[in-house]
């Protein structure tokens, strides 16, 4: 009994004890990569003179969907979803860390960027949730 | 600086064969730290540029391609990683093997380091054809570079500008034709607000 509650108790420790869970989101770098492999014959097909663009090459293959293979298909409910998830994650960034800010920024400028890199120097010790969001938005690396 | 810039740019060249294999090299950490550094004593002045090069095709200048000179020296002396990416032919249309070269493109210029600087992107064509169509052709294919970055994916478009510059600065100019001459280039050109 003991050897199966005590993994039982670790496991929840860590999922509980502020560790971040891994990224839960892709790159664009990823994102397109995997697109281009999965979908690229699709793509110069039936999306042969759309541009990259105005996210017309997501809106093309979303037109031809039933027309596209499986794998293309699949890909892009993959990723798609899981890079709307990272640039939230990149939007919301300065408003979940708000109170970090004001704890370990202050006297930043008001920009963005000297903002979040600031974060980022802090992401050791800032709280649970304004860690997350940093693994989320990719830039934990 | 510059030969960090530089470096990169060969590593990238150096590895690209036929195939768009070698943009697997490319990696956000790697463009991220050679971007972050503005020469701020350079001034790029983009519209005074893309006159320039106009007016170097009316004007025929070196018009033995292998003894011309480039147009920009400052340009080349500034922070900036060369990337190879494939169009379609004679077109704007980014193929989908390059998707991933914008794609981290794009996870850099939106990385916290680099959100504080601007940038120019730079089209090349090689020197095969007409002068004043490679002229058009890359002005169009650096907006579509530049198109993508601020509209698929993300990126304020006060922070990019882009230019053409034809054949009038080619990469190997005793070889008008090499692909190494087709080429974009992501340059930090200022500060941003």
């Amino acid at each position: 009994m003991r050897s199966v509650i005590l993994p039982a108790l670790v496991a929840l420790a860590c999922l509980t004890g502020g560790l971040p869970a891994s990224a839960q989101t892709i790159s664009f770098g990823e994102a397109y990569d995997r697109l281009a492999h999965s979908c690229g014959r699709d793509i110069e097909k039936f999306c042969g003179n759309t541009s990259l663009g105005g996210g017309a090459v997501k809106a093309c293959l979303e037109k031809n969907q039933a027309r596209v293979s499986a794998g293309c298909r699949q890909t892009q409910a993959e990723t798609f979803g899981l890079l709307a998830k990272r640039m939230n994650a990149q939007a919301v960034a300065i408003k979940v860390c708000d109170r970090d800010m004001q704890q370990y920024c202050r006297g930043v400028q008001p920009h963005d960027g000297y903002l979040l890199s600031c974060l980022l120097k802090a992401s050791k010790v800032v709280g649970p949730s304004c860690k997350q969001v940093i693994v989320d938005a990719g830039w934990d690396e | 600086m510059n030969r960090t810039a530089l470096a990169l740019s060969a590593a990238i060249l150096a590895a690209s064969g036929a195939l768009g294999h070698a943009q697997e090299r490319l990696n956000d950490v790697t463009l991220i730290n050679t971007l972050n550094v503005l020469d701020e004593s350079t001034r790029i002045d983009v519209a005074a540029l893309r006159k320039k090069a106009v007016d170097s095709v009316a004007a025929n200048r070196g018009p033995d391609r292998s003894l011309r000179e480039p147009l920009s020296m400052e340009l080349d002396n500034l922070s900036q990683v060369t990337v190879e990416v494939q169009f379609k032919t004679g077109s704007a249309v980014i193929r989908p093997e390059s998707f991933r070269a914008i794609g981290v493109i794009a996870d850099s210029l939106r990385h916290p380091t680099l959100l504080q600087y601007t940038f120019l992107i730079v089209g090349h064509t090689d020197a095969v054809g007409d002068r004043k169509s490679n002229l058009a052709l890359s002005e169009k294919r650096a907006a579509a570079v530049r198109q993508a970055l601020v509209t698929t994916f993300g990126i304020e478009p006060g922070r990019i500008q882009s230019v053409g510059l034809g054949e009038e600065q080619l990469q190997v100019r005793t070889l008008g034709g090499s692909s190494t001459n087709r080429r974009v280039q992501v340059v930090n050109i200022g500060r941003f607000k």
